[in-house]
């Protein structure tokens, strides 16, 4: 198959299903870098970001013919790089950070708006705050403000219910607006 | 604010819809703390897409379809699908098991069994002396039905690669008598008795 910019997703998933190498180069080259974000928000680690994105990689390539377009391609694609990740902490033996402190209160004590408003411009001061935070809530704030997912993709990616995606994110805010305002204290 | 965490986080990202954008953009005229909010919101939005990130790249799909190779090559060998001897199978599964039957089952020719064998022309086997002629290459089909009927025979073979055929007289009929009869048919080769 000639593979062109226009080719929409979904073409190319039938192509790769033929086994179209071009097919599956022109789909990494278009979901590599998001996929990298997505992996590293969750593993905040570049090896193993770069290991899973090859698997989630090759698993899209295997899977490409059952894909049954009740989905995005893209939410398709983050579930597998969600599943993905979760075996990757299996055999690791870390826990899964499914079970999450979601009922957090709805206050974040010491959190302050105005200096969390300025340290969030400054995105090395982000980056820092970020990785403090739980895999699960940076990759809720990964998925709504850099891949800007609704709720219900997002619902349909981690396999949780849309309240919980609600929740979580709403709870992520708190804990990062907290981490700014530590970061604006400390010296 | 909780209400609002959906739809500000639309709104910091351009989606949300025009009459709902400006129900909110007025209630944070109204609200300060929901302005601050919005605020925060869209800064953080902002410095999340301007971070830059450089995947694996070409480094990355080299590694990927290496992969694709290598499993291509592990892929074990599925030998096209040979489904000729199915049939094949069945028949013989079904010769099985009719041999297994008859043989396991009561013996049909056996004190009056009501299986009632017979040729599958579906008439009996005439008893009688069996004769040999051959007829000549001129004589037709009536020739040969007049030469039979004469001596009451009916044809129980043949013909066969030489021409000749098998007759079955009736049991009563004489023998010799009927070899001479066929014998004086001109188109009558020759007769050979048992």
């Amino acid at each position: 198959m000639a593979v062109s910019e226009q080719d929409t997703d979904e073409r190319l998933l039938l192509a790769m299903s033929g086994g179209d190498m071009e097919a599956m180069t022109a789909f990494y080259r278009r979901h590599e870098t998001r996929l990298y974000r997505y992996l590293l928000s969750k593993l905040n680690d570049s090896f193993a970001a770069a290991d899973l994105l090859n698997e989630v990689m090759l698993e899209v390539w295997r899977s490409a013919a059952r894909f049954a377009g009740r989905s995005k391609v893209t939410t398709w694609m983050f579930g597998i790089a969600h599943n993905k990740v979760l075996s990757f902490w299996r055999k690791q033996g870390q826990r899964e950070f499914t079970e999450l402190d979601d009922n957090l209160p709805d206050d974040a004590p010491g959190a302050d708006l105005e200096q969390a408003l300025s340290a969030v411009k400054d995105a090395e001061v982000l980056r820092a705050c970020m990785q403090a935070l739980s895999p699960p809530h940076r990759e809720v704030l990964h998925l709504v403000f850099f891949e800007e997912l609704d709720y219900a993709e997002i619902s349909s990616i981690l396999k949780v219910p849309e309240g919980t995606v609600k929740s979580r994110v709403y709870h992520a805010k708190i804990l990062l607006k907290k981490q700014l305002t530590n970061a604006m204290r400390s010296p | 604010m909780k209400d609002f965490d959906e739809q500000l986080n639309l709104w910091a990202s351009g989606r949300l819809p025009e009459a709902e954008r400006r129900a909110l953009e007025q209630k944070m005229e109204e609200d300060p703390a929901l302005a601050r909010e919005a605020a925060f919101v869209k800064a953080l939005k902002c410095s999340m897409q301007s971070e830059p990130t450089t995947g694996p790249g070409e480094f990355g799909l080299a590694r990927l379809q290496k992969s694709l190779r290598e499993e291509q090559e592990e892929a074990p060998v599925v030998l096209p699908r040979k489904s000729f001897w199915k049939p094949v199978a069945i028949a013989a599964s079904v010769i099985v098991a009719v041999q297994a039957a008859m043989l396991i089952g009561p013996a049909p020719w056996e004190n009056g069994s009501a299986v009632d064998m017979r040729p599958a022309s579906g008439e009996a086997i005439v008893e009688g002396p069996r004769l040999q002629i051959a007829f000549a290459p001129t004589a037709t089909m009536s020739d040969i039905q007049t030469a039979v009927l004469s001596v009451n025979g009916s044809i129980v073979a043949g013909p066969s690669a030489l021409g000749v055929f098998r007759l079955a007289l009736s049991g009563e009929a004489s023998t010799e008598a009927a070899v001479q009869t066929l014998r004086d048919y001109d188109f009558v080769d020759e007769v050979i008795a048992p």
